[in-house]
């Protein structure tokens, strides 16, 4: 796709997304292979529900006291010689990091994957400086050497095959080509560790933050977090302001229900608790630690309980795969770092509603994300009340209304039919006369504007012959009874 | 504090503040039972069961897991693993227990200084370390900064040995968590780091690769005999 993705063109990403084999392929099998990691993670764990409600209420506790949960953090984590900055917006963010580089004379940086560097563009601005940091997170880091963005939030690689790898390896590194993913993966861990051996400045992101203790929690699989956070003399974590819990004890049914939730795993292999920076010269570990406390739209969606329940989200992905839109399309086609249910619910509030209006209809509300979510948020409930903002023009971030005249018209007329059974009968009995084969051929459905928008992706289904209620009627009355 | 950062400060929690009072009336105090956390598995506080979920739970993420009957018998069982990983350069934590090891081991490995360079420490072929916490639920080692400098032995070289003793074990999460806390004042330890299994990544068509950036093996020596 050559025009940028952004959530205002996500018809059209859909549409290239859908058309895209190999993709869909890849994006099958991956989200399958973790629906079912998770379901086996699940098993022997009979609490799950118990478990869910707890993670809930620990984040509504939060949510619902947040000024003093992070007044408590910050005054912990300062005591311990943590430096903690607050950004009021995405550019405020890079400013800060930006001038922690330089105040640092930092000239080589890494970063671990984190989502919330995405959303405020770090990288980008960081590039401007003049010092872009170097993903280490294996899959974050082929795609920055392709020059891409993430498809998933756990896999961000997804879309890419292991010989487009190869072929980028190739090109990018001056490897012998090979398809062995160990060979692969051998050849990224050489180049990174020269990157890490030398880096002054790691940047990360925070799972959770921990208010009475001002640690922070990180959460991997790789290492590279763990390097990251551990090798260069200064480390910036940056993290949103949502991420806090009130108790260090709390971190127990989140570390049950995130890995389970997201990669099927009992636990990720590494979880780094950080309080603090070192404190003697012959101690490991960082000289200086800052905490980027980003707000970026966020402590607007406290106002209301159904924006708000977004807050408790801990960027599991297990909405995503089970998503039947995004299992088709992936993450690109949403046009932001957040994809999939999560996705079109939080971009719509931090973006504005009119630069995302598409998204909340990115859904067949067929429920499965609630379901699987560790923390219970009603994503559906979101979707439906972001879809009444789109269509009353309203939003977090006041916007042109995106409905047109004509399917409000159509809405409006649909509205009096359903509501008047005799109309609807009369209506229903002439639309039996039509000829339905006929309609169904391509060049007569693209005659009829409505009608073109639907039959490009789907077929016309003829209505049956004889209603639902006539037939039942009919049956009902041949056996002696009335319906 | 500088003026854009305090300034900063007092926007967001002012906005927090703002749109927390326009929701109050709906904001129902959320009451956060404090009974034990669900999903604990239980059976876990019978100290057999619990070196054994710990064993087999480590092992079903690709850890190894060997046992000793005592402090005497640790220096051969983890030389039989360096040299079963080809090991000769070791960067080894400064616990207390190491020089013993090293002493009895002799010459047969090199062993790198506690503070030696950044080259060094990535060209040795593994790291030497102990572990301050298991948990048995999830297979977990943890290790404590301020007990031991292993931070980054046990990150860094391909292969990790860490050595447990088995009355370190606790049975969950929760049990580890209440543990690790430290009283209010002085707060947890200032790092902690968890270890579930060798490093590991499907980043690349979904299929699993250990040892991507951090140890490739992973290999835990339970030590049965009490600590002096
Ligand atoms: S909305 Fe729920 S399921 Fe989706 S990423 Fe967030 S926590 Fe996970």
């Amino acid at each position: 796709m050559n025009h940028p993705q952004t959530p205002a063109t996500f018809q059209d990403n859909a549409r290239a997304a859908l058309a895209d084999g190999t993709l869909r392929g890849a994006l099958g099998r991956a989200t399958s292979l973790f629906a079912e990691r998770r379901a086996t993670a699940l098993e022997g764990l009979g609490d799950w529900e118990e478990l869910r409600e707890r993670g809930r209420a620990i984040k509504e506790e939060a949510l619902s006291d947040l000024d003093r949960q992070l007044e408590t953090f910050v005054a912990r984590a300062e005591e311990r010689g943590t430096q903690v900055h607050w950004a009021r917006d995405a550019r405020e963010a890079c400013a800060v990091v930006g001038e922690l580089v330089a105040a640092a004379g930092a000239r080589r940086l890494v970063k671990s994957k984190s989502m919330t560097t995405e959303e405020i563009g770090l990288n980008e601005a960081l590039e401007t400086d003049g010092t872009l940091p170097i993903e280490t997170d294996l899959g974050e880091w082929i795609i920055q050497l392709a020059g891409e963005t993430p498809s998933h939030i756990i896999v961000p690689a997804i879309h890419k095959t292991k010989r487009a790898i190869a072929d980028l390896f190739v090109e990018k590194l001056a490897i012998e080509p090979s398809d062995d993913v160990d060979v692969l993966a051998g050849a990224a861990r050489r180049v990174l560790r020269e990157h890490f051996s030398k880096a002054d400045l790691g940047i990360s992101g925070v799972n959770f933050g921990i208010a009475e203790t001002g640690s922070i929690l990180v959460l991997e699989n790789e290492g590279n977090a763990r390097m990251t956070t551990s090798l260069p003399r200064v480390h910036v974590a940056v993290m949103g302001i949502e991420k806090v819990l009130p108790r260090f004890g709390d971190l127990e049914p989140f570390l049950r229900l995130l890995p389970r939730s997201g990669t099927g795993q009992h636990l990720t292999s590494y979880q780094s608790i950080l309080t603090g920076p070192k404190r003697a010269a012959d101690e490991e570990g960082p000289d200086e630690l800052h905490i980027v406390l980003l707000d970026n739209g966020r402590s607007a969606m406290l106002r209301e309980r159904v924006t708000r329940q977004s807050l408790a989200c801990i960027r599991c992905g297990a909405c995503l795969n089970v998503c039947p839109v995004y299992k088709a399309i992936g993450g690109h086609a949403y046009g932001s770092v957040y994809p999939g249910p999560i996705g079109a619910v939080i971009t719509p509030q931090l973006q504005g509603l009119s630069r995302a209006a598409q998204l909340p209809f990115a859904s067949s509300l067929c429920g499965a994300c609630r379901d699987v979510c560790p923390v219970k948020i009603d994503i559906p409930e979101l979707l439906l009340e972001l879809r009444k903002r789109v269509a009353e023009g309203r939003g977090p971030i006041q916007g042109p209304t995106p409905v047109s005249t004509a399917k409000r018209l159509g809405f409006a007329s649909w509205g009096f039919v359903l509501s008047r059974p005799r109309v609807y009968r009369l209506l229903a009995r002439l639309a039996r006369c039509v000829p339905w084969s006929m309609l169904d051929s391509k060049p007569v459905a693209r005659l009829v504007p409505p009608l073109a928008a639907w039959t490009r992706d789907r077929r016309l289904r003829p209505l049956a012959r004889v209603s639902f209620r006539d037939s039942f009627a009919r049956s009902g009355s041949a056996q002696g009874e009335r319906p | 504090m500088s003026a854009r950062n305090a300034k900063a400060r007092e926007a967001i929690l002012g906005s927090i503040r703002a749109n927390l009072e326009l929701a109050r009336a709906e904001l129902v105090p959320t009451e956060v039972a404090t009974s034990p956390c669900p999903g604990r598995p239980a059976g876990l506080d019978d100290r057999d069961t619990a070196i054994a979920h710990l064993s087999s739970t480590l092992e079903s993420v690709a850890g190894r897991v060997t046992r000793v009957a005592t402090r005497a018998a640790l220096a051969p069982e983890i030389a039989r693993i360096f040299d079963a990983h080809g090991v000769t350069t070791i960067a080894a934590s400064n616990a207390a227990w190491i020089p013993a090891v090293r002493a009895s081991l002799g010459e047969r490995f090199r062993w790198l200084a506690t503070d030696c360079t950044r080259d060094e420490l990535f060209a040795a072929d593994a790291g030497l370390t102990g572990a301050q916490l298991g948990i048995a639920e999830t297979g977990t080692l943890v290790l404590v900064s301020e007990d031991e400098r292993h931070r980054l032995a046990s990150l860094v070289p391909p292969v990790h040995v860490a050595v447990l003793p088995v009355a370190r074990i606790v049975a969950t999460l929760g049990d580890a968590l209440a543990a690790l806390r430290g009283s209010l004042d002085s707060g947890p330890d200032p790092t902690l780091t968890w270890i579930t299994g060798p490093s590991r990544t499907a980043d690349i068509e979904l299929t699993l690769v250990v040892g991507v950036h951090g140890p490739r093996a992973l290999h835990v020596v339970l030590l049965e005999e009490e600590e002096a």
